[in-house]
This record gives structure tokens, sequence and C-alpha cells, in this order.
């Protein structure tokens, strides 16, 4: 079914490409919004994307799966956007998730203690603390512990070694760990 | 095992990929290490609660503006398609050989200075043989040569032709014919009823059908019993049919004491910038032309640039025309009024004016010395400590000095 789409997609057809669009729209999306870290760019920065793969169908492999192709183009186009952003306004916070200090531990504790118990602050904070992620931090938790990804598709998506998912995914981890030390020890 | 090793392996358990040798060591360690513990449970939560992060809906309007991007994309896609690539060559090198007779065309035109509108239509003329003369300017318009050959044999041969006479009869309405002179005047005159003048010049000016674009009016400081009198300008913008007589009827309304009138002939500059236009039209629809059969993206990019470029110079060169136009159509006359008591020539009794003087003198000197004395008591009073010690010193000095000398004589 999906590689009859796939086949009328690549030759041009609006129609089949957004059939098989349908059930990643809601993945590209949201990997847009973690990326981006706010519904509005994430609507532009998905739907762009979603062009672009249409555009780019005649190019795709029917080798690697679909949607890990999909999802690279996101990520992609997401980071260039980033990238482009950072060019325009002064970077100062580039390396701030690889340098957590202590201003920023006791920043992330915004919330009232006695909440920090509920799941859901948990949940605000986590929310934020992963804005604060480098752009490559943030793709690969994303990708791993909010979508459920293996190693393997995660390297297919981003196009990088096992061993380099692995070891981003832990350095991002360890740092989102700092970034809640306070709502953890609650 | 060390903290380190054991950080290591914690990721790999929480993943489910660690082996039941590792996952055992790690065990063993965990229950060594308190503060291994507690990262694995916190690592651990932390994990089950990016887990639980629910995803976002999608903005409800998502698929639909996703739809219509799709189909404006897809319509590109085909009309990019529908165009054979071989054309590319045939894009380029006209482009490159339109732009290098335009500016040779340019060039010999600056040169020409023409002087009637003739001369706009040779430039026609001279766009027809462009193939010609650009075969003869560069190699690289080889390649346009033949191209153009094939582009006359399907239709594009004899458009330019009707293109050009269509917009020379444009030409024709849009433009200016015969002279284009921008007059302007200046009257300065003296008058005798200031508000009197000033409404009569105001009713011509609108009677003209121009307007009084400024106007200013000032006291002039009175130092006799005489009424206040005024001097001031109005500035008028006068059709130009109306411009000789309004002049003749102005000068009789005073004494004119200044006249100065200066005819600017613009038509050469005139002339020069109409082709100037004409020409960049003739090429802008070229590019537009060109422009329906490009294909690539670049090519694309590059026409519009260049037509964005003309466009811009076009209007800047429309601008100034319209600007000598209607300097030309409304002459710019400014009239400056001094009003006088009267116009006639009047001498002042003689005495009046010498005895004044004479008093003014008196007083002047009267007063120079009241002053003089003024100054004089100030000083001294406000120096009189001062003044009081020397006093005393030179008494003491001469009374020494007078009994030295009393004691010498005996």
């Amino acid at each position: 079914m999906e590689s009859k789409l796939i086949e009328k997609s690549i030759a041009g057809d609006v129609k089949s490409f957004e059939q098989l669009i349908q059930s990643y729209n809601r993945y590209v999306y949201n990997i847009a919004y973690r990326m981006m870290g706010n519904e509005e760019d994430a609507k532009d920065m998905s739907q762009e994307a979603l062009i672009k793969a249409y555009k780019a169908m005649p190019g795709f492999k029917m080798e690697s799966q679909f949607s890990t192709w999909l999802y690279r183009i996101v990520i992609n186009t997401c980071k260039d956007e980033l990238r482009k952003r950072k060019e325009h306004i002064l970077s100062l916070d580039e390396e701030i998730a690889e340098r957590i200090t202590l201003e920023q531990t006791l920043e992330s504790n915004s919330g009232d203690p006695l909440m920090i118990y509920e799941k859901k602050e948990m949940k605000n904070a986590l929310d934020d603390a992963l804005n604060k992620l480098s752009d490559e931090g943030r793709s690969v938790v994303v990708l791993k512990d909010l979508l459920g990804y293996t190693y393997e598709e995660i390297g297919e998506i981003l196009q990088i070694p096992i061993g380099t998912v692995r070891s981003r995914l832990n350095r991002s981890r360890s740092t989102l760990r700092m970034l809640l030390k306070v709502q953890l020890a609650e | 095992m060390t903290c380190e090793k054991a950080r290591e392996l914690m990721y790999a358990a929480i993943d489910g990929e660690l082996d039941q040798g590792h996952l055992r060591s790690l065990e063993e360690h965990l229950d060594s290490c308190g503060s291994c513990t507690i990262e694995f449970e916190e690592l651990k939560y932390m994990i089950q609660m990016a887990g639980e992060l629910p995803l976002k809906e999608l903005p409800d309007d998502f698929n639909k503006t996703l739809h219509s991007k799709l189909m404006s994309e897809a319509k590109t896609e085909t009309w990019l398609k529908k165009l054979a690539t071989k054309r590319n060559a045939f894009v380029l090198g006209s482009v490159a050989v339109l732009l290098v007779a335009v500016f040779a065309g340019q060039n010999l035109l600056g040169g020409m200075g023409s002087t009637d509108m003739a001369k706009s239509e040779s430039a026609y003329d001279f766009v027809g043989e462009m193939e010609t003369t650009a075969a003869a300017e560069a190699p690289a318009s080889v390649q346009f040569n033949t191209s153009m050959k094939s582009d006359d044999a399907l239709d594009g041969g004899a458009g330019t032709r009707v293109e050009a006479t269509e917009s020379s009869q444009i030409t024709n309405e849009t433009y200016r014919e015969g002279r284009l002179i921008i007059h302007s005047a200046s009257i300065n005159m003296d008058i005798e009823d200031y508000d009197g003048t000033f409404m009569t010049i105001r009713n011509w000016v609108e009677g003209t059908g121009g307007y009084v674009e400024s106007e200013s009016t000032s006291l002039k400081t009175n130092y006799g019993d005489g009424k206040d009198l005024k001097y001031g300008y109005l500035t008028l913008r006068i059709p130009v049919h109306a411009y000789g007589t309004i002049l003749t009827d102005l000068k009789s309304l005073g004494h004119v004491t200044r006249d100065y009138a200066n005819a600017y002939d613009v038509t050469k500059q005139y002339r020069d910038t109409a082709s100037e236009v004409e020409n960049l039209k003739v090429t802008e629809n070229r590019l537009r032309e060109i422009m329906t059969q490009a294909t690539e993206i670049e090519d694309i990019l590059s026409i519009e640039n260049e037509l964005t470029r003309i466009r811009g110079s076009i209007n800047a060169y429309e601008r100034q025309l319209k600007d000598w136009e209607a300097l030309a159509d409304l002459t710019t006359v400014t009239v400056e009024l001094n009003e006088v008591n009267s116009l006639e020539t009047v001498i002042e009794p003689i005495d009046d004016s010498l005895w004044g003087k004479a008093k003014e003198g008196l007083i002047d000197t009267i007063n120079g010395i009241k002053k003089a004395v003024e100054r004089f008591v100030i000083w001294t009073v406000s120096k009189s400590p001062i003044l009081l010690g020397i006093a005393g010193i030179v008494f003491v000095v001469q009374k020494i000095y007078f009994k030295r000398r009393k004691r010498n004589e005996t």
C-alpha cells in the first residue's frame, strides 16, 4: 500500500503524497515542535519540511524507510532554520547545555517547591529543559525518549553512527538531569 | 566497578540494551553506592516522564494550508517540467547578448545627441538589428545568433517589431512635442496699498488657474507717526500660457525696483531621458519574453533581478520627466512687495532734520558727561579702602622725607 503511494508521489501526485504522509504528520509536527520550541514555528517548519519532502520525492530510494527519510528532512529543516536564526541573533547560549552551572540549576527551580511533587510540574520543567539542550542533543532525546525510536533508527534518521547516537544521548540525558536536579530531588 | 563505568551502564540498562552479566554487576554497584542509586532512580523517572510527555495535536488548519502549499508547488513543478530543457542555453545566451546590446545601444545613442523624437524611433530600429551588431560585438553571441534564428523561425522575429511600433505610438501620446522650457521670474517693487495689492495679485493668480505657493507678510518698524507699513512676498505658480500677461500686469501695480526672469530650456535633457526610457522598456519587454521561456530557477532569478533593476531606472527617469513637465507647465514667479507711504519722492524739511541732529548730539554729549561722572564716583567709593591706605602711606613717606630734608638743612 505504502509503496504504491510512494510511487505515485514520486510521479508528483499530490493526493497520494497527502495520503502517504497522513499517518506521519503528527510526528512530523511534534518533532518540529520539540526542535523549535513553540507551536507557530513548529507549524511553519513541519509544513516547509513536508513541501521539501514532496519536492524531493523523486530522490527517495526505497532502500530506507519512508518515515526515517521524512523525519530526517524535518530535523534538518529545523536545524537549518535554527542555525540561520543563530547567525542573526548573537549566540551566547550555544554551549549552554554542555556547561551547566549552579546558576542554571537554581534557575530551573522556578516553580513552587510544593508543586514539584506533581508530575505535571515535572513535565513542564522537562519541556523547558528540553529547549535548553543543544540542537544535536535535543534531536536524539526527542527521538529516543519522547518518540521511542531505537538507536538504529535514530542513527539512520540523523545519519550518524550508533556509537555517536549513544554518546550524544547519554550526554544530553545527564545534562537534562542536571537541569532538573531540583525537581528530581524533591 | 567505578561510578563512571556504572553511569555508562545505567543508560543502557534503562534502554533495555544491557545483557544479564553487565546488569548484575551494575546492580551490585548500585547496592553499594548511594549516590549512583539516586542517580539511577532520577534518570529512570526522568526518562519515564519524557516518554509520557503528550504529543501535540496538529493545528486545525494544518492539512488545509499544507494542501494549498502542495498544490501551488505541484503547479510550478509541472510548469517547469513542461519547458524543454534544451532552451536553457538559448535563455542564458540571449540574456547575455541582450544586455551587451542594450549597453552598447545606450552608449551609441548617448553620443548621438539628437533633437527630436525621431531619436527614440531610431532606437527601435537598432534593437531590431541587434542580432548582427551583437554578433560583431562579442564571440559569445554566436550562440545567440543561431538561437535567435530558430526563434525567428518560430514566432519571435515579427513580435519585437510589432511591439516596438506599438510603444512608439504610445510615445507620441506620452511625451511632449516641441520645446520644453522652464520659466521663472522674480519682481521686487514698492507699492502704496499693501493689502489691496496683495488681494489683487491673489485674484489674478486664481483667475489664471494658478495658485499661491507661499506667502509672507511682516510689519516694518515704525519710526514716525504714520501708519504701520508692511513688507512681504508671494511665490506664485502661474500656468505657462498666462505667464507673459501676468508679469506685465504685476509690474503695473507699483514701482518695480528689481526685475529678473529666466527661461531654462530642458528640451534636450527631456528628449534624451525619454528615449532612454523607451530603450529600457524595449529591454524590459524582451526580458519578460525570455522569462516565460526560462526553466532553471537560477535563470529566472537572474532575469528577475535584471527586470527589477531596469524597472527601477525606468521609474526614476519617468519621475524626472514628470517633474520637468510640471515645472514647464507651471511657471514660478516670486513677487516681493515693499509698502511705502507714497510713491512720490519726498524731500524732508531741512530745519527739522538739522535741529533734530543737533539736539541728538547735545543729548549724547550730556549723557556722556553724566555717565563719566557716575563712573568716577562709583570707582572712588568702591576703591576707597585701597585709596585711603595709599594716601596714608604717601602721607607718612612725605613726612619722613621732609624731616630728613630739614635735618640736612640744619
